[in-house]
């Protein structure tokens, strides 16, 4: 489904300020599969996501999505295929338009250049519908602007945006992060219901061991912009968190789970 | 006394056009645009060279409003295809313009005092002279208003809005932020272009220099519209600018009756845009004009 092939990323090169963000990366997504991704501050997780959506241009190396190289091709060209969503809640929506209207748009994905109606009736009915199996009570505020949301329902909502259109990736980055404890409990199981529901691809990085463990069913744990540890099926459902500090502490020789990974 | 309140009425219908341009780039497209002082004297020098070679006027007024599109779109090319700053590139519009006003007009100014503008159709029509024009000038702006109200509802028009809100969505969902930039700048301009053609039919003379200051004014009557009618969905928001635009008329109309030199008002215009932007409450509505966006 998703093919990095010795993908590497500095950026800054030849400058103070150099950052390998990814170091000779190659990674196959199989379709289906729902990977966690951990690793420390730095450790190249938002940049791998970057490079699989568009929004980062690899300096070597090659992107292939369902069989096809995509390097080269502008974030928005590979919108149809991918849905994404931040940790920020504010960079998933438009906060200044109502629920309809973002829903409206991520309806139209690919398709938004055009003079048609964002908001029909039918499709009002069907975002209500959407909104509904939430839980969230958003049904009941779809003409409410998305600014006046808490952080937790926007990431519902970005999350239910994001995968509106049947996309074959989904790329989550520390989407509940920003969020408190219940909530982020919330959208985790939001999430997990959509992934399963839709069966998409998606790669989610937390900073959490303890969610890493419990969704998905591959694990990867990267450091300094290479992929260290990837785990998948009996061995990963059978892994605990201190197997996971092992792990990095050992045949590695790293040490470098910052006191956030440690203590979450 | 009458005659003051119909002219600064007039006025303030005409500059409504200004208002909304000015609407669709700061604070629907939160991109600071200067190109509306060389589209607005653009429109106007499109207008006067059009009617005194023999043009139907309201044509004119079509084709002014179509250079501004073209304007807008032009300063949309510097910053989107080379990457101009949103502010650099609407200057060098605005500087290009003038050189392309004076061109168009082939000299400085164009008088139309004895020329057949809309107002002189208008006035064949036999409406009284107070109430023709009036008329005429809320027509269009109900039909401006009636268009951009539906185009807010559109797909496009809804990623317009969603650029100036959150780029990053827009890209995520699949649209080009610059196809969007390039539609609003032209939009903008296109309104602005319309207004400086009916200004100049209405005052009866296009001057090089009458663009000088159109975005100070365009700003005003956003902030002082939004301020006082409020902005909470975006036909509350346009209604409230177009009010804007009128008040701000009143307020200069009443100005020079007190005795203010007309010399002066470009600086008071500037003073109230000064004096609303330091207010807290106004500040919080206009993100791209203050410091702290
Ligand atoms: N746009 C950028 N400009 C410069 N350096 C960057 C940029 N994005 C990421 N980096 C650097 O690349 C490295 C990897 O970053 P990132 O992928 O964000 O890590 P992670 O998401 O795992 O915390 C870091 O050293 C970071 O400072
Ligand atoms: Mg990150």
């Amino acid at each position: 489904m998703v093919r990095l092939n010795g993908v590497t990323k500095i950026f800054n090169p030849r400058t103070p300020d150099e950052r390998i963000a990814l170091d000779d990366v190659t990674l196959g997504v199989e379709k289906g599969e729902f990977i966690t991704i951990i690793g420390s501050n730095g450790a190249g997780k938002s940049t791998l996501l970057g490079v699989i959506a568009g929004s980062v241009e690899p300096d070597t190396g090659t992107v292939e999505i369902s069989g096809e190289t995509y390097n080269g091709v502008p974030e928005y060209k590979r919108a149809i295929l991918i849905g994404r969503v931040f940790q920020n809640p504010f960079l998933g929506t438009a906060p200044s338009m109502t629920v309809e209207e973002n829903l409206a748009l991520a309806a139209a994905r690919g398709k938004a250049i055009s003079l048609r109606l964002g908001v029909t009736a039918p499709r009002r009915e069907s975002f209500r519908k959407l909104l509904a199996d939430l839980g969230l009570g958003l049904e009941k505020r779809l003409n409410d602007r998305v600014g006046l949301l808490s952080g937790g329902q926007r990431q519902a909502l970005t999350l239910l945006m994001a995968v509106m259109c049947n996309p074959q990736v989904l790329l989550l980055d520390e989407h509940t992060a920003a969020l408190d404890p219940r909530t982020a409990e919330v959208v985790s199981s939001i999430t997990d219901d959509l992934v399963r529901e839709k069966r998409i691809t998606t790669l989610m990085v937390t900073h959490n061991l303890e969610q890493a463990l419990r969704h998905g069913n591959r694990l990867i744990m990267m450091d300094r912009g290479r992929v260290i540890m990837d785990v998948n099926g009996e061995k990963k459902k059978r892994f605990s968190v201190s197997d996971l500090l092992k792990e990095f502490k050992s045949g590695h020789g790293l040490s470098v789970m910052n006191d956030r990974l440690l203590l979450a | 006394m009458w005659l003051a309140v119909e002219g600064a009425l007039e006025q303030g219908l005409l500059y409504s056009l200004v208002a909304l341009g000015v609407y669709v780039t700061f604070k629907i497209l939160q991109f600071p645009d200067l190109t509306v002082d060389g589209s607005f004297p653009l429109g106007a020098a499109v207008s006067a060279r059009l009617i005194i070679s023999g043009w139907d006027p309201f044509a004119a007024i079509a084709v002014s409003t179509l250079a501004g599109a073209g304007a807008g779109f032009l300063t949309g090319i510097l910053h989107t295809r080379l990457r101009i700053s949103a502010l650099l590139s609407g200057i060098l519009g605005m500087t290009a313009l003038y050189s392309v006003n004076l061109r168009v007009m082939g000299r400085p100014n164009i008088a139309l005092l004895r020329e057949r503008t809309c107002l002189v159709v208008l006035g064949e029509l036999g409406l009284p002279d107070w109430l023709g024009p009036m008329l005429f000038f809320m027509l269009i702006l109900v039909v401006v208003y009636a268009l951009l109200s539906w185009f807010w509802k559109t797909l496009l028009g809804l990623s317009l809005r969603a650029t100036g809100d959150n780029e990053q969505m827009v890209l995520s969902y699949g649209t080009n932020p610059d196809v969007t930039k390039l539609v609003g700048l032209s939009l903008s301009n296109a309104l602005v272009g319309m207004a400086g053609g009916l200004v100049a039919q209405y005052q009866g003379f296009s001057d090089i220099s009458m663009g000088v200051g159109t975005i100070v004014v365009g700003l005003a009557s956003v902030i002082i519209g939004e301020g006082i009618f409020g902005e909470k969905t975006v036909n509350h928001a346009m209604v409230s600018v177009m009010g804007g635009a009128v008040l701000y008329r009143f307020v200069i109309a009443a100005g020079l009756r007190m005795g203010l030199p007309s010399t002066d008002l470009k600086l008071i215009t500037a003073v109230l845009v000064v004096a609303a932007l330091a207010t807290p409450r106004f500040r919080s509505l206009f993100r791209v004009a203050s410091r702290t966006s």
